[in-house]
């Protein structure tokens, strides 16, 4: 680490809300990361309602809850869909600096539009093989992880 | 209900309040004019009090002069009307008869003072006058039967008292008036009878004189001297200074009886003074003037006090400004070609590799490329300490430990290659945004761990103490620390103790900028073990928000 | 890995909004060495890009949309934050993810892009590996990762 890197990236630990209602996918997911190799704090809520919650931090265990660098947002969700829950927090100016990125398992170009139209910065079809899944997380860690610089969000 | 309208009603009085002195500020013509009217009042109210304490004082003055002056008259009258007395003691001494009562007379009138005449009036019938001359016709008159005064004489045969009379115009000029004793004499059987009158005539104007009565228009008063004080009686003037009556006279009765005349004394410049008064209300007027003068100055003082400080601050925010456009400046159009020189030289380096047989062309490009990378450093240095006074998310109460003990982490792989030991002590908490509180202590943190390197283990100790409203962060190293002359001047952007190595020499000119901007101090110490010592002073949590909000560095 | 290769026919359409030739030179090398199968359409600034995108004028009225856009943030004319904010403005454009590349490190610029809608915001590196490493890891992500909008167009 540079004097540089040393003094201006007093980052934390990566930080990244998983919105997924699916145990399963949930927890293929964090297992890919684990083995991809790059470290991040995953949070964990089941649906848009819960995320929101999360991310106003409303509730009293959600006072101090951080505010995640990254959002992965599956799409088909009970109560708040993923594209609503988009919608709501790219019109909150706290929250919008958040990049989120869509894991779905849609295929339907209707989908893959309007996640890109309300704000989505990258939309991730979910493969079948869990190896693609762990090369697929790796290259979303490098990209949003190493290449790009994050807003601080707190 | 009663005390929501209470509420409306105070909240009504503030915003009036409010207004007016909004209004003020805004008009200096309004609050001189207001300011004038309240001292003027006051003012006019202290005259008004003086007036009616000085208009007492005199009055009180003219009436105790006034009673002295009826007193001196009084003892006067009773000088002459001793003649009376002395009459009837040679009366009693003659049984009723004066041997040779011209001669006794003519030498009593030179005795008595004043006196012009005596007669006797046996039974009340004049009999004897001295002088006689013009007054001849007044022998044989009845004084008893007299259809004026009879019933006043026959009350004073009755009582035995000396009745004075008056004042009458003598024919030969001049004022006068009488007194007539009754005289009794014992009858031989021990019973005292009524013989008659004993009377003296005296001059007015001589007893008058004798009481020193003009003294009083030397003294600057006018008088005059009635008979018959009540309004309904018909008056008759006496004796007066001048023509026209005194003005709101003090009244003296005399109290001899039967006389029923009144001494009237006022100032000849009459009670007000208009011309002291026109100098008072002037003078009042002055200082009205004066005072309101001066509010009005002060507050337009004031305002221009205020105008000139929002100039300054305008002025401020200007340079402000320019320092943040200086930064962006450096960001984006100095930093661009740097990088770009940086890039390309690296490029071409890249692409010559093995392929430059000239030492010194090698050489050169070499060079260029150090000093590319080093330019490119020095302007994102400068763009770190340019931006190192913007707070990073929101100032809060931060706590220390937990922020050391992250940073600990961070720099885990730097302290163990430099087989350092790190302790840490209790660090209470600071106001301040978390990010930026990291930041320097990863400055000091990177500071000790670069340049304390000595020939002991390296131990740095992260220490803290609470004094009041601040607290005290102490970055100590055993190292061979800093020479006390050089420990300002590390704080400057760029300077460097020594020379090479990677630093551009800007992060404690951050630290301090970091510190200053939250409303802190940073400065360098020696160790206790000699060493160098970082230390951070910060506002505690514990101070209220408002007041570290006013303490920003400019 | 396996590519989603029914998606789009044909390479994916890089628009390149970059004022300066030097560091669009060091694009195009960075994605000549990274094997990038991809177009790239390169504009002088903001304006000239808003005019690509919507067609306008001779030279751009059979412009392709472009899939992805790699836009610096110090340009003449109209700024990348200004031409940024006018693309996500465009309820016809707003799709079209836009990746910030820019020499500026500053918290601000970082916040402002992604308020504005950035899908990534890359520092530019001095060190030409270093660039080429970050556009293998940026193509990476949008060209073979991501779904792009790019049918319908």
């Amino acid at each position: 680490m540079s004097e540089e890197e040393a003094m201006v990236d007093s980052q934390r630990s990566n930080r990244m809300l998983m919105v997924e209602d699916e145990a399963g996918d949930a927890r293929l997911l964090q297992l890919a990361m684990r083995q991809s190799g790059f470290s991040a704090d995953i949070d964990h809520v089941w649906d848009g309602y819960e995320a929101l919650d999360y991310l106003r931090r409303a509730g009293q265990q959600r006072q101090r809850a951080p505010r995640p660098d990254l959002i992965v947002l599956d799409l088909k969700m009970p109560r708040l869909s993923g594209l609503d829950f988009l919608a709501l927090i790219k019109q909150d100016g706290d929250l919008r600096a958040i990049p989120v990125v869509v894991f779905s398992s849609s295929l339907l170009e209707t989908d893959v539009r309007s996640a890109y139209e309300l704000g989505a910065a990258g939309y991730l079809i979910k493969p079948a093989d869990f190896q693609e899944l762990i090369s697929m997380v790796r290259i979303l860690g490098e990209y949003w992880f190493t290449l790009v610089r994050l807003p601080h969000n707190d | 209900m009663r005390t929501s309208a209470k509420q409306c009603g105070l909240a009504l009085v503030g915003a009036v309040a409010d207004d007016l002195q909004r209004a003020a500020y805004r008009w200096p013509v309004r609050i001189q004019a207001i300011v004038f009217f309240i001292v003027a009042m006051l003012v006019a109210g202290v005259i008004w009090h003086q007036e009616r304490a000085r208009l007492s004082e005199e009055r009180s003055r003219a009436a105790d002069l006034a009673a002295a002056q009826v007193h001196a008259i009084e003892l006067g009258i009773e000088r002459v009307l001793g003649a009376t007395h002395a009459l009837a003691a040679m009366l009693r001494h003659g049984n009723g008869s004066i041997d040779d009562f011209e001669a006794a007379a003519r030498h009593m009138l030179g005795a008595y003072p004043g006196a012009i005449g005596l007669q006797l009036a046996p039974d009340g019938v004049v009999r004897q006058v001295f002088p006689l001359r013009g007054v001849e016709e007044s022998i044989g008159y009845d004084l008893l039967r007299d259809p004026v005064r009879g019933e006043q004489m026959r009350q004073a045969r009755a009582s035995g008292q000396v009745v004075v009379l008056g004042p009458f115009h003598l024919l030969h000029g001049g004022l006068a008036a009488a007194g007539r004793l009754p005289v009794f004499l014992d009858n031989g059987q021990g019973r005292e009878v009524f013989w008659g009158f004993a009377i003296v005539l005296f001059s007015l104007p001589e007893v008058l004189t004798q009481a020193r009565l003009s003294d009083l228009g030397e003294r600057g008063y006018v008088y005059r001297l009635l008979r018959g004080t009540n309004k309904g009686d018909e008056q008759r003037i006496i004796v007066a200074s001048s023509a026209d009556p005194p003005p709101e006279p003090v009244q003296q009765p005399l109290h001899l009886a039967s006389l029923g005349w009144t001494l009237e004394l006022a100032p000849q410049a009459g009670w007000n003074h208009p011309y002291g008064l026109l100098g008072k209300i002037l003078a009042g007027l002055a200082f009205s003037l004066l005072l309101a003068w001066q509010a009005g100055w002060q507050r337009r003082s004031m305002a221009a006090r205020r105008a000139h400080e929002e100039a300054l601050e305008q002025r401020l925010a200007q340079r402000a400004a320019d320092l943040q456009r200086f930064a962006e400046v450096t960001a984006h159009h100095l930093q661009e070609p740097a990088r770009r020189v940086v890039s390309y030289s690296g490029r071409l380096r890249e692409q010559l590799a093995g392929r430059i047989d000239d030492r010194e062309v090698a050489m050169s490009l070499d060079f260029i490329c150090a000093q590319a990378e080093r330019l490119r450093k020095l302007l994102g240095d400068l763009e770190l300490f340019l931006a190192a006074d913007q707070p990073l998310g929101k100032s809060e109460p931060c706590d220390g430990a937990e922020t050391v003990r992250s940073v600990l982490v961070r720099f885990s792989g730097q302290i163990a290659a430099a087989g350092a030991r790190v302790v840490v002590g209790q660090l209470p908490p600071v106001f301040i945004d978390a990010r930026r509180l990291a930041h320097m202590f990863e400055i000091a943190l990177d500071n000790a761990l670069r340049h304390a390197r000595g020939e002991q283990p390296l131990v740095i100790e992260i220490t803290g103490l609470a004094q009041g409203q601040r607290v005290r962060y102490l970055i100590s190293d055993n190292g061979p620390g800093i020479e006390e002359e050089y420990r300002e001047r590390v704080f400057r952007v760029f300077e460097r103790l020594s020379s090479g190595g990677e630093g551009t020499g800007v992060g404690l000119a951050i630290l301090r900028r970091i510190a200053e901007s939250a409303a802190g101090r940073a400065w360098l110490e020696e160790a206790v073990s000699g060493g160098c010592c970082v230390v951070l002073e910060l506002p505690a949590s514990s101070q209220p928000e408002a007041l570290l909000r006013g303490a920003r560095w400019p | 890995m396996a590519i989603d290769s029914t998606a789009s026919e044909r390479p994916a359409l890089i628009l390149l909004v970059e004022d300066e030739a030097a560091d669009a030179h060091l694009v195009r090398l960075a994605l000549r060495e990274n094997s990038v199968q991809a177009d790239l359409a390169h504009v002088l600034d903001g304006r000239e890009a808003l005019a690509y995108l919507r067609r306008e004028g001779p030279s751009f009225v059979a412009a392709q949309r472009p899939d992805l856009i790699l836009l610096d943030l110090n340009m003449p004319r109209m700024d990348g934050f200004e031409f940024l904010a006018a693309v996500k403005r465009d309820a016809g454009l707003r799709g079209i993810p836009v990746v910030v590349l820019s020499t500026s490190d500053a918290e601000r610029d970082v916040r402002s892009a992604y308020h504005l809608g950035a899908a990534g915001y890359v520092a530019k590196s001095s060190s030409v590996s270093e660039l080429i490493a970050g556009f293998g890891r940026l193509s990476q992500y949008w060209l073979t990762l991501a779904r792009l909008p790019t049918h319908g167009r």
